[in-house]
This record gives structure tokens, C-alpha cells and sequence, in this order.
């Protein structure tokens, strides 16, 4: 089966800084749940800018469903940014119009239902929400989509618990098994029971890739005990 | 998409932007009626105080009549960084476009607005002045006499009517190309300030309008000051005529290189932060 993603030699240079991605490798498989792990400063959030296609690489390929970033893959992939990206003028409403005109794949009613569950009032304008409804409205559009490829960039961080088990929830909930789910976080120890296979990135190169149950059957470890044992290697 | 695109930018400058034409429009209307009004009054009736409050009112009015339009331009710019370079970029580069769709989008939807402001400017001159003319004027002096006096002073400048009118189409063309390129220079500095700059995005954005502007205006002036019209076509209207349609081809050229440098610089340099 063709891989979601496909990055090759992917390198990516801010300015003339240090490298974000360096010389990085790998295919994802479709229809999984995986985990972008790493510290801070690792290149998750570059390797999900480029393939939401908000950068453009330095050098290397990157492909998603076989196509070059373009048009067309941004039909197909669903992004969720750590940032508020949404027009604080707009209401929800109107946000659910703009995503319903953009997005052939965006399901209006899963939205709305979704909406109604967070009593989220659609006439609201996101200015007058809080930075956590303004973050689940943000969800909400995002898995509504009924895309190939989510893209989520730290979705849990910032939020209380309990909004951390809605968010959680809902990614499940709203989960297509034939889609794929790349979702970067630090708070391992929340997502690990989620997640079906995971890569620990450090100075921009993938240097571990494999499935979740795996850590815990060959090591008998957490996913959580594993990413710290590593990255103390690393640290010292 | 294209289509999409440029509906959902004037669905998302409308409100604000129609706001501002009915304010400009409703404030040439007051300074007008506050003219005819201060016109009407016999020296013997109108107090220093009533004079004064109708000239601040008739200021006022004025300035709004043509401070709204200019805002709409200065509000056009300040979308395009919106939506261009912060935040709310993601959402714009993370839609189903092509950047070149994204940019003829917002170059259609400001150049409509921009048409519509400087529209908004000749309305409001007429929507002060023809009262004006008409109150002042000598008795029996009708609507239907002012626009002939209008036509008639056209035709001082030119000797006929065909010629007349390939005049002010030229006219019109010149000043058309003129606004699409600032507007084309706009979005590319900021463009530019944006993509190129790591800080002070805003700051290298402005700067760089300025400086380009110096030098463009400089750059276009030597080319227009080169012909020597008036040699060239053995007439003045005939050199005008000339000298609006050579204006309006250098601002059209203007406009497809900026625009053609800016979509090159989305397509291939985009970085958003």
C-alpha cells in the first residue's frame, strides 16, 4: 500500500540559523494513529508545517498520497495548528461556512453536533470565547473533515485536563480507520494508549520509528518511561 | 477556487468597507447641505457663532467625505498583511489554492475596493459642488445647464468630441493602471517584509514601499520625460492623449511585475513562522 506521507532527504534551514530537519527519511503508513515525538526544538512542528505546506523545504522531497505539496494535497489533509489561526472578527458560523466552502471532505453536521455537545454558541464571535474554546472550536473544524491525513501540533497542550480527555475523545470519536493521524506532543503519558506506532525525532532526524505495543512488549515499558530513557541518552 | 476566493475576501471586507463608503457619502452630504445653507444665510442673519459651528460641522464633513475612502486603502493593505502574514496565514495557505489563485484573489477583491473608493471620491466632489454651483449660480441656472458647461470645458482642451473622448478614456486608463500598481506594490513589499524579514515584519514592509516608491516614481518619470510627446505627435492633445496611454502601459508593466515577483515569492519562499 502507498505510504501518506513521504519525506526524502528532507532539510529545512530558518535563515541562515542551525537546521530544523536534517537530511530526514521516512514513510507513514495509512490508516494509523502515530505519535511526533520529541523535545523542544526537534523539528516536529517543521516537519508539520511542510507537509500542511506552509514552508517550503530546502532541500529533499516530500510527498503526501504520492502528490507534491500543492492544491491537492491540502484537500486531503486536515491541519491543526498550536495557534489560534482563526479570525478573531469571525463568528463560528461564519467558520463553519468558510471551512463547508473550501472543503469538499467537511461534514457541516458532525461540526455542528460537536458545537452543540461543547455549548458552544454559533453566533459567537471567536474574540469572545476562551483560549480553550477557541482551541476545541479549532478541533472541531479540523476532525470534521473527513481528510486522508490529520496533521494535529500539540492539540493537548495548554488545556486543562479535562479538556484534555474531550480533545482526546473527540480525535478518537471522530477517527477514520483509512486515515492517518500524526499528532506531535510532549505529554506522552496522555496519548500513549491512543497511539499505534510513534517516531522520536531529535535534531531534525527520525532516530527511532516503531509500533507502540512493541515498546511495551520487547522493553515492558511505557511509551512515556521509553522517551525519557532515550532522550537522558541524548541529554547527557 | 479562484471564484471562491475572491467572494469569501469581499464577504470579509464588506461589512467595514461599506461602512466606511456610507459614512464618506452621508459626510459629503452634510458638508454640502452646510455650504448651500451657509450660502443661503444674509450677512445680516448669520451670527459669528452659527457661522462657526456650521464651519466645524462643514470641516468635519469634508474630511471625512474623503478621509473614509482613503481608509478603505489603508484597510485593504492591513487585510493582506491580516491574512498574508499572520497568524491567520495558516488558514489561507493551508486551503485548497494554489498561491497564485490566493494572490489573484486578493488582488481582484483590493483592486475592487480601491475602484470603488476612488469612485467614491469623484461622488463625493460632485455631491458638494453641484448644490453648491447650482445655489450660487444666477437664476434660471439649471442642472441640465451645468452639465453642458462641464462638456464644454472638456472641449477646451481638445478639438473635437471623438478626440475628447479617446482623451479621458486615456485619462481614465493612466490613472486605473496608476491605483492597480500601487496596490500591486503594496501587497508585494508586504509580501516581502513578511517573508524576508526574521523582525519588525510591518516596519521592513513600509520602508520598502517607500523606498520603491522613490524610486519607481523616479524611474517612471525619466521614461515619460524622454518622449518628447508634443515633437512626436506635432500637437498637445495629441501629446496628452500620448502621454496617458505610455503612463498607463509603464503602471500596467508595473503591476504584472510586481504581482508576477510576489506569487513568485509565495510560491517558492514561503515560510510562515
Amino acid at each position: 500500500m502507498e505510504p501518506i506521507l513521504q519525506c526524502s532527504h528532507l532539510t529545512k534551514r530558518y535563515d541562515k540559523g542551525p537546521l530544523a530537519l536534517n537530511d530526514l527519511t521516512m514513510e507513514l503508513p495509512k490508516g494509523e494513529i502515530i505519535g511526533l515525538l520529541g523535545p523542544n526544538g526537534s523539528g516536529k512542528t517543521t516537519l508539520l508545517k511542510l507537509t500542511a505546506g506552509l514552508l517550503t523545504p530546502t532541500c529533499g522531497e516530500i510527498a503526501v498520497n504520492g502528490m507534491r505539496i500543492g492544491a491537492a494535497t491540502k484537500a486531503i489533509v486536515s491541519y491543526l495548528p498550536e495557534r489560534t489561526y482563526l479570525s478573531p472578527t469571525m463568528r463560528v458560523d461564519e467558520c463553519l461556512n468558510l471551512f463547508s466552502t473550501f472543503y469538499a471532505d467537511f461534514d457541516r453536521a458532525r461540526a455542528e453536533e460537536m458545537l452543540r455537545l461543547l455549548s458552544v454558541p454559533t453566533a459567537a464571535k471567536i474574540k469572545t470565547l476562551s483560549k480553550g474554546t477557541r482551541e476545541k472550536v479549532q478541533l472541531v473544524l479540523v476532525m470534521a473533515r473527513r481528510a486522508k491525513l490529520y496533521l494535529l501540533d500539540e492539540p493537548i497542550a495548554g488545556v486543562d485536563p479535562a479538556a484534555r480527555d474531550y480533545i482526546l475523545s473527540t480525535i478518537l470519536r471522530n477517527y477514520d480507520s483509512e486515515s492517518t493521524i500524526l499528532l506531535s506532543t510532549h505529554l506522552i503519558s496522555d496519548i500513549e494508549n491512543v497511539l499505534d506506532s510513534f517516531l522520536f525525532i531529535r535534531d531534525g532526524r527520525v532516530i527511532c520509528h516503531d509500533r507502540a505495543s512493541a515498546v511495551r512488549e520487547m522493553r515492558g515499558q511505557t511509551l512515556d518511561e521509553f522517551f525519557r530513557e532515550v532522550f537522558r541518552c541524548y541529554a547527557n | 477556487m479562484l471564484r471562491k476566493l475572491i467572494v469569501q475576501d469581499l464577504k470579509n471586507q464588506r461589512r467595514t468597507y461599506l461602512m466606511l463608503l456610507l459614512l464618506s457619502v452621508g459626510c459629503a452630504i452634510v458638508s454640502s447641505v452646510c455650504l448651500v445653507i451657509e450660502g443661503l444665510l444674509s450677512s445680516d442673519a448669520s451670527s459669528a457663532l452659527s457661522a462657526m459651528g456650521l464651519g466645524l460641522v462643514m470641516g468635519l464633513a469634508l474630511l471625512s467625505a474623503f478621509l473614509s475612502p482613503v481608509a478603505i486603502v489603508f484597510s485593504v493593505a492591513v487585510y493582506y498583511y491580516r491574512k498574508m502574514v499572520t497568524d491567520e496565514a495558516y488558514l489561507t495557505f493551508t486551503l485548497p489554492a494554489t498561491a497564485k489563485q490566493t494572490l489573484n484573489a486578493k488582488m481582484i477583491s483590493g483592486s475592487i475596493w480601491m475602484i470603488v473608493a476612488a469612485a467614491t471620491i469623484i461622488l463625493n466632489t460632485a455631491i458638494i459642488a453641484i448644490p453648491n454651483v447650482l445655489v450660487h449660480s444666477s437664476d434660471g441656472y439649471t442642472f441640465g445647464m451645468l452639465l453642458k458647461d462641464i462638456a464644454d470645458s472638456f472641449l477646451l482642451y481638445y478639438s473635437s468630441v471623438p478626440t475628447m473622448i479617446v482623451g479621458n478614456i486615456a485619462w481614465l486608463l493612466s490613472n486605473l493602471a496608476t491605483l492597480l500598481s500601487q496596490l500591486a506594490l503594496i501587497y508585494l513589499c508586504i509580501t516581502c517584509g513578511g517573508i524576508l524579514a526574521s523582525k519588525h515584519k510591518v516596519l521592513a514592509g513600509v520602508g520598502l514601499y517607500f523606498g520603491s516608491q522613490t524610486v519607481v516614481g523616479a524611474i517612471m518619470e525619466t521614461v515619460v520625460l524622454a518622449f518628447n510627446f508634443e515633437y512626436l505627435v506635432g500637437s498637445y492633445e495629441g501629446a496628452t492623449i500620448l502621454y496617458y496611454f505610455i503612463n498607463a502601459l509603464l503602471y500596467s508593466g508595473l503591476t504584472v511585475a510586481c504581482h508576477q515577483i510576489n506569487k513568485h515569492l509565495l510560491q517558492n519562499k514561503l515560510n510562515l513562522a
